[in-house]
């Protein structure tokens, strides 16, 4: 049994669909990247499994995680799920952090409030992940508020919260994004190492193919809403197959140069999934585009070594009628 | 931070300054005098009171001699109740006001605070549409309104509470006061924390807390409501200076012996003295409660504390 | 700006009942008094003194305690809350539209004097010295909404000049300054013209608050004098006879709060469309 198994997750808002038909299963200890442009329905997703979506946003689909199907759980069960099975980390360790509270609360509060632990033993399980985080000289942070801390250290922070209570999934939203590059590989390189160390699962949101390759062993990629690839990352990130991951590499800004051209360098501008209902989501910026590409959705396709795609083109066009 | 608290506190005694300065000539400068009551004096018994009030002195000196008095602590002597200090005479209204005012205070606090947190859970629901459309009545109905109707629906129709007067201890006399004096602030508290509540909860910090499957109440009372109290604090200085004008109506409405009562009867009396005291008295509390405010401001925002 | 507003006011429901209401008071308040065959200080012989509400005698809201009928004096009241209330805005405008103006427009040193000038005043408690001067030189009809109106303009300087600092940088001022106009007259014909959605909903909040003011002061007996009446000083005379004739009371107390609940419901409608219509 996977860890977690995600089966054609849908969000639908009044205005539309903006989560379409996600499927993808997580191993203990394993990491999957998720990756795709700004607006194509990561940190929804991530906030689907977390069951943290506004009122009026509708999940459909299942999600399965530890063989409990989390969208028939009572909310109170949920709720006590966030943070000591999951946890997540987000993408602006500015704002992500309570700025009217010291820090040693709003670690030692999630001890408190879920392991029922006392103040003093809360606070010397804080400082441990603290030190684990390598933040130095612990005991005096703990009383210091969060525009005491550099944004590396916020992220630290953050993720130590997280793992206080060592979760079996760690979602990461883009957690690096808002960092300097040398803060970054800080960070990347801690959440490897206590992968290892705590044999967590981590689910990476990022839109930096670079920060995937370094991570994560699998890997999905998204656009307006709908998976385009998905695979070991290897065989995806090597031999990408669907146009759209092929267009993410090629604009890859090089490893050497850190403040290379965005992601977007992909002619046309990104559309989210309810623009298009029909067709492929991609089509308007596809350079292989054809006739069907805009009338017929493309099937997902599973190729050898473990890989799977939706798209016509590398379908070898299995037109019916016209082309 | 003692030392900051210390020069606020110095800087808000111009402002004192300046209000019982501009207070002293705005009377001097109105016609009349305390004298010129009902039946006039004979001239010269006139003219000894005046002598022995220093209403005889050119004005100039009349305002240093009133400052040096205030440096000793010295308030003058009424002219309206002759043989009393106005200090005497404020240390008698004094704790009816302030239990009347403070009370007031709590209750808007409490109730409005409640009010506007419980509003901003659902934002739109039929709980906050109602909620709201009250505190909109609250805010437009001002207390010597609300004043009389509470006496006529507890004191006249329903005969629940006595219709006003006061015997020292009895707190029942003080209830239906400090209702009217606070309902219009409970209802401008709650508009006040509702808005910043929906404000702060948009907060990508309030998302952490649910991510750390914090149950919502402390979501709510911890991680949002301290900072979405803060707009609230700031709105305490007004709040103050409205209760205290709202207190001179209610005091009336209710026939309390506060000091609220002397103000306008002092000044139609031209009872110089005795309108200063009262004017010194609420300019300080408002004063007084400015600076608690900045206080409570530094104790609640960690990234003020440091400046 | 101001023609934005009513596309995202004509979806509040709430707000256009208030613009009904308060049309429909309007009216009532005046060409109410023509319906009814008093006058507002007539007395009425054939009747009672202090008569409950009644169709019969079309004394509609009753007599008070000296046979005038309450119908009429409520209106009359209305109206003249509702004039100092219109005035004493007026005044508030004025003084703080030129204030806000000049110093958001001239900016510098002149600003930072002006608006540390307006933070002082902010700081006290202003209404005392209004009831001072009311107190004090007589209770003149016109100083009642001046003294009002001066003691309301702080907001509207404040807004007005925010507003100023931001339209000084636009095209069309620096286009208007390069060619040559002066100062005043790119006060008067850039700036002012498009402060006037700000203007407008800063004054339709401004208005309940001074209705309040003055019949706060006529509660004390500070405002209109006898013979002319406002609400304020007829929830005066109401309070003092409530026990004997409650609906000298009910009447201009429900008349005043309901003016002032749709006055404030509008002006909160119109500041969030214009909060909205800025993003
Ligand atoms: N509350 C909401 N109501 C309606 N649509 C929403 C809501 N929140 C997000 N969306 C839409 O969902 C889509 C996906 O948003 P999401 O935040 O998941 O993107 P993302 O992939 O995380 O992008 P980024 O890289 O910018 O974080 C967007 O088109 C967004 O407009
Ligand atoms: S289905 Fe068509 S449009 Fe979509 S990616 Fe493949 S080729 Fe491009
Ligand atoms: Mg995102």
């Amino acid at each position: 049994m996977a860890l977690l198994e995600v089966e054609d997750l849908s969000i639908d808002y009044p205005r539309g669909r903006v989560v379409d038909g996600l499927s993808f299963t997580l191993e203990a200890g394993g990491c999957l990247g998720l990756v795709g442009e700004s607006g194509s329905g990561k940190s929804q997703s991530a906030l689907a499994l977390l069951g943290l979506l506004p009122e009026q946003a509708r999940v459909q689909g299942s999600l399965r995680f530890q063989g409990q199907d989390l969208l028939a759980l009572p909310e109170a069960s949920r709720r006590r799920l966030r943070g000591s099975a999951i946890g997540m980390v987000f993408q602006d360790p500015m704002s992500s952090l309570n700025p009217y509270l010291r820090i040693g609360s709003q670690l030692t509060e999630m001890l408190v409030v879920h392991r029922g632990l006392g103040q003093g033993s809360a606070e010397a399980e804080a400082l441990r992940m603290l030190e684990a985080v390598r933040i130095g000289d612990a005991r005096r942070r703990l009383r210091q508020c969060p525009h005491e801390f550099s944004g590396g250290m916020r992220q630290r922070v953050m993720i130590a919260m997280m793992l206080l209570l060592k979760p079996a999934l760690l979602i990461a939203d883009e957690p690096t994004t808002a960092l300097d590059v040398t803060v970054q590989a800080e960070v990347l390189r801690l959440l490897a190492d206590l992968r290892r160390e705590f044999g967590l699962a981590l689910l990476m949101i990022s839109h930096d193919l670079g920060v995937i390759a370094e991570v994560a062993d699998q890997v999905l990629v998204l656009y307006g809403g709908r998976m385009m690839e998905r695979g070991p990352v290897p065989q995806v990130l090597g031999q990408a197959r669907h146009p759209y991951t092929r267009g993410l590499i090629a604009c890859r800004p090089r490893l050497d140069s850190p403040l290379g051209r965005p992601l977007s360098a992909i002619p046309g501008s990104v559309v989210s999934a309810r623009d298009a209902r029909t067709g492929c989501v991609f089509a308007p910026r596809c350079e292989l585009a054809r006739a069907l590409c805009q009338r017929q959705r493309p099937v997902w396709t599973s190729v050898d070594g473990g890989a799977g795609l939706a798209c016509h083109a590398a379908a070898g066009w299995p037109e019916n009628g016209d082309g | 931070m003692s030392r900051y608290a210390l020069l606020r506190l110095l800087t808000a005694l111009p402002t004192l300054l300046l209000l019982v300065t501009l207070s002293f000539f705005l009377m001097r400068l109105a016609p009349g005098g305390p004298f010129d009551g009902e039946r006039s004096l004979p001239p010269e018994i006139e003219a000894s009171l005046r002598a022995e009030y220093h209403l005889d002195e050119p004005l100039p000196q009349q305002y240093l001699r009133y400052l040096g008095g205030l440096l000793r602590g010295d308030l003058g002597p009424s002219f309206q109740y002759q043989g009393f200090r106005v200090r005497e005479l404020i240390a008698a209204g004094l704790p009816v006001s302030l239990s009347l005012g403070l009370l007031a205070m709590a209750l808007a606090l409490l109730l409005g605070g409640a009010t506007g947190v419980v509003a901003s859970l659902r934002p739109g629901s039929v709980l906050d549409r109602g909620l709201m459309s009250l505190a909109m009545l609250g805010i437009s109905v001002p207390s010597y309104v609300v004043g009389p109707l509470l006496v006529l629906l507890f004191a006249v129709l329903l005969r629940w509470l006595p219709a006003g007067g006061w015997e020292p201890g009895r707190w029942s006399d003080l209830l239906l006061p400090v209702l009217a004096l606070a309902l219009p602030q409970i209802a401008a508290i709650a508009r006040l924390l509702r808005g910043s509540m929906l404000e702060v909860l948009r907060q990508p910090y309030i998302r952490t807390a649910r991510a750390k499957g914090l149950p919502e109440s402390r979501v709510v009372l911890v991680h949002a409501l301290k900072p979405a109290l803060l707009p609230v604090l700031s709105y305490l200085g007004p709040a103050t200076a409205g209760l205290i004008t709202g207190s001179v109506v209610v005091e009336q409405v209710f026939g309390l012996p506060g000091i609220g009562r002397y103000f306008v009867q002092g000044a139609l009396n031209r009872d110089y003295t005795l309108v200063l005291g009262v004017v010194l008295v609420y300019g300080a509390m408002i004063v007084l409660f400015n600076f608690l405010v900045d206080l409570l401001y530094g104790l609640l925002d960690p990234r003020l504390r440091r400046a | 700006m101001a023609e934005g507003l009513w596309p995202l006011l004509r979806r509040d429901r709430g707000a256009l009942l208030a613009a009904a209401l308060l049309s429909l008071l309007l009216l009532l308040i005046l060409l109410g008094p023509l319906l009814s065959p008093y006058a507002v200080d007539s007395i009425d012989f054939d009747a009672d003194w202090a008569q409950p509400p009644q169709w019969a005698g079309r004394h509609w809201f009753g007599t008070d305690g000296l046979g005038r009928d309450v119908f009429v004096r409520s209106l009359e009241g209305g109206r003249v809350s509702l004039l100092v209330g219109i005035a004493a805005t007026a005044v508030s405008l004025l003084i703080g539209v030129a204030y806000g103006a000049i110093a958001g427009y001239f900016g510098g040193r002149l600003d930072e004097l002006m608006m540390r000038a307006v933070d002082i005043l902010y700081a006290l408690p202003f209404l005392f010295l209004v009831i001072l001067l009311m107190v004090l030189f007589g209770r003149e009809f016109w100083l009642v909404f001046v003294a009002i109106g001066a003691i309301n303009w702080l907001d509207m300087a404040r807004i007005v000049r925010g507003e100023t600092l931001a339209l000084k940088q636009r095209e069309f001022v620096l286009a208007a300054r390069a060619s040559g106009l002066g100062d005043f007259a790119i006060l008067w014909g850039q700036i002012l013209p498009n402060l006037l959605g700000t203007v407008a909903v800063v004054a339709t909040l401004t208005v309940p608050q001074v209705i309040l003011t003055e019949s706060f002061l006529s509660f004390l007996g500070l405002g209109v004098q006898e013979p002319a009446t406002s609400w304020g000083a007829l929830v005066n005379d109401g309070a003092r006879e409530m026990e004997r004739t409650p609906w000298t009371l009910l009447f201009p107390a429900g008349l005043l709060a309901l003016t002032l609940l749709c006055l404030n419901r509008l002006g909160d409608a119109l500041s969030d469309a214009l909060e909205r219509g800025a993003d």
